[in-house]
């Protein structure tokens, strides 16, 4: 009734059945299964090898034991900490402590590492509860509409959004446009080790049961992000924790741990376009099903570049808030959009929301287009819930961010072994396979020296993590129209982002390979910055 | 200096002294672009309906752009080197090399990276991680030997117990005695 009384303009009944779902929260038992839920959610987001998911997965069982609404609750505040914690740890040591957080490390680390701690810190924590609120406003009020709009998306929709994203990454962090290209490309290809989605046949498994499984996109991101650091950190005697009166100039860790409890207000103006936008796009990304907040944080990025002057885009990837912004903000609002499909339609829109629904079939609910309806007061607990979890990140922000920075004090070597051994231990949890530790080992080496002559390798791992994704659309696509490859353009959703995909890849490509992009990039001064 | 002087700044000493390296990397990608292209031809018949496009499409298209992109990255790189008439082929020093302290560390770290990773299938996590932990950080510079023996002993053991009986993620037990202690460890708890 509540929200399918939106489309009637009957909102007064929305915020009515939100104020109950407060009231829910805020009884005394599920207040403290809320606060276990951040604190789990944050600690497992933070620290690598273990994610939102695993611990929605292992919390799952114990929640039986509750009424639905408490234990279900608690599953969306651990999911929507978890989110937002794994950037803690992708500023700190450049290691992402949940697969949402990989572009949060391409402009994070810098920004640490650069004396911008408190900054990065709090921009994060900002856009993320930003996203998250939007995120959550938009599925109370606009879940059927989503719902609709998402049922309506088909094969050739999605594979044109993920062909615009992957056009839109070829540009990340780079100045070379073709090495991007080369490098996304490749992580495209890796994705396809393992098992053909649709025939099941194996493909170049070389009768390797390891890699008919596939290569694990959480082992590359551990490898080429956090051992590839430590490399690099041992070669050139640098600390993990910038700022520290180096070259980087002065340390701000004081004003990380003091001063107001929020992140600047003034947040709201100076990233006022990339929090609109994204948190948007993120929700509407986040309400496609097998999209989920990882994808968000993709494309926020992407987006994030072309939302901010010329001179801060050429910027991204070596420090800049607005590239912590932007990853941070969609992702948080995916993970609220993935509960969209969830509720309304029961088709989970993420891994962590499919294991949401397998609680809703243990308390013996299931979720669909009747379930607001039918179970309205377990509906709004969650969305109070999500809210109130997003406005504790704030709260919470200063303690968490305190007791992360007492890695400080740890001695450089030691906190070098520590990022080791987690990083193993985080390869080797992911799948229980001993032959991921190689993996993981042999992506970080390989990283540090294509690091060293500046083949970024961000568009690896976004072309690890779309590729799966895309070549089941494009085939499904094609076996609908009966191989009619105008199928992309006969719908207008997947034309506009089919030429819009086309039109991003190539022309910087063709402005990076000519002479005529010469010519332009010699009148900007930007030749220094390509090799 | 402003912040985007400083910032070209920073990439010009970032910036490798010689293309060469960026030419062999392109090369190496070229090589395996080509090598997985002609045995993605084995994949051809896979195909769900006569209308699916098959299982070597994709990564056929992308196989076939690296290789594209490569040729152009080499173009570029060539015509950059001749440009600042650099090298294109690295020329070596007669004289020996020697490595530095951090080179010496660098390679350490690797090394005992594999010797860890080696080491679990036999010797199991639990009686490997402490002696890893103590060599990796004494390999790259701590020296306070009683400071790194707890640290290494109550590491292991957190990250052991954290993963075993929280998350009930079973690290490795290794086997013989070690997975006998390894099994009596996690039964502690």
């Amino acid at each position: 009734m509540a929200v399918g009384s939106i489309a009637s303009g009957a909102v007064p009944l929305v915020i009515q059945d939100l104020i109950a779902g407060f009231g829910n929260v805020l009884t005394p038992f599920n207040l403290f299964l809320f606060f276990i839920g951040i604190t789990l959610g944050m600690m497992s987001g933070a620290i690598p090898g273990l994610n939102g998911t695993m611990t929605v997965v292992l919390m799952a069982p114990i929640t039986y034991a509750m009424a639905p609404d408490s234990g279900i609750m608690m599953l969306a505040v651990i999911y929507a900490a978890a989110v937002y914690a794994g950037s803690i740890s992708a500023i700190l040591f450049k290691m992402p402590g949940a697969p949402e957080a990989i572009m949060t490390t391409l402009d994070g680390y810098p920004m640490n590492q650069n004396g911008q701690l408190r900054e990065a810190i709090s921009t994060a924590v900002f856009a993320s509860a930003f996203g998250g609120i939007v995120g959550t406003l938009i599925l109370i009020f606009f879940s059927p509409v989503l719902a609709e709009f998402a049922i309506q998306l088909s094969d050739p929709e999605f594979f044109a959004v993920i062909l615009l994203g992957l056009a839109l990454v070829s540009t990340i962090g780079a100045g070379n446009i073709t090495k991007a290209t080369m490098m996304m490309c490749f992580g495209l290809f890796l994705g396809v080790f393992g098992v053909d989605p649709l025939t099941g046949v194996p493909r170049f498994t070389f009768d390797s049961n390891y890699l008919a499984s596939g290569i694990d996109f959480i082992t590359v991101i551990l490898g080429v992000f956090a051992f590839s650091e430590v490399l690099k950190q041992i070669q050139s005697g640098g600390n993990l924790i910038g700022g520290g009166g180096g070259e980087g100039g002065g340390s701000d860790f004081s004003d990380a741990t003091s001063g107001s409890m929020f992140s600047p207000f003034s947040y709201l103006k100076r990233f006022g376009r990339i929090l609109g936008v994204n948190s948007v796009m993120g929700t509407i990304i986040g309400v496609l099903p097998g999209a989920g907040a990882t994808t968000g944080a993709l494309f926020g990025y992407t987006f994030g570049q072309r939302l901010v002057p010329k001179s801060v885009r050429e910027k991204f990837g070596t420090g800049v808030p607005e590239g912590v912004a932007a990853p941070e903000t969609a992702n948080n609002a995916a993970a609220s959009g993935a509960f969209v499909p969830l509720l309304t339609l029961g088709i989970p829109g993420s891994a962590t929301t499919a294991v949401i629904l397998a609680a809703f079939i243990l308390h013996g609910i299931r979720p669909g287009s009747s379930l607001i309806e039918q179970q309205g007061p377990l509906v709004y607990t969650i969305f109070a819930a999500l809210l109130m979890a997003n406005v504790a990140i704030l709260l919470l922000n200063k303690p968490v961010v305190r007791l992360f920075l007492q890695v400080r004090h740890i001695p450089r070597e030691l906190l070098l072994s520590l990022i080791v051994i987690f990083t193993i231990v985080g390869a080797f949890a992911t799948r229980n396979i001993m032959a991921d530790l190689w993996t993981m080992f042999l992506f970080g080496v390989a990283a540090y020296y294509l690091e060293k002559y500046n083949y970024s390798v961000a568009p690896m791992v976004i072309g690890l993590v779309l590729g799966p994704l895309a070549e089941p659309s494009l085939r499904r696509s094609l076996t609908k129209a009966g191989g009619d490859w105008m199928v992309f353009f006969q719908r207008p959703v997947s034309a506009v982002m089919i030429t819009l995909a086309v039109l991003t890849f190539f022309i910087p490509l063709i402005m990076d390979s000519t002479q005529f992009g010469d010519r332009i990039r010699e009148q900007f001064g930007l030749t220094e910055l390509e090799q | 200096m402003s912040d985007e002087e400083s910032g070209i700044e920073t990439l010009r000493e970032q910036a490798p002294p010689s293309v060469s390296r960026g030419i062999g990397i392109t090369v190496v990608f070229l090589l395996f672009a080509a090598a997985f292209l002609v045995l993605s031809e084995q994949f051809a018949g896979n195909r769900i309906s006569q209308y699916d496009p098959g299982a070597t499409i994709w990564p056929r298209a992308a196989l076939i752009v690296i290789i594209v992109a490569g040729l152009l990255n080499l173009a570029l790189l060539y015509k950059r080197a001749q440009k600042r008439s650099e090298p294109i082929v690295p020329s070596f020093s007669s004289e020996v090399m020697t490595l530095s302290e951090k080179q010496r560390q660098y390679l350490i770290a690797i090394a005992l990276s594999v010797v860890f990773f080696l080491s679990q299938d036999f010797i199991g996590f639990f009686v490997s991680a402490p002696i890893f932990l103590f060599a990796f950080s004494y390999a790259i510079g701590y020296r306070d030997m009683v400071k790194l023996t707890v640290f290494s002993l109550v590491t292991g053991l957190v990250v052991f117990f954290l993963f075993r009986n929280v998350v009930n993620i079973a690290l490795p037990y290794g086997t013989g005695p070690f997975r006998e202690i390894s099994i009596w460890a996690a039964n502690l708890f």
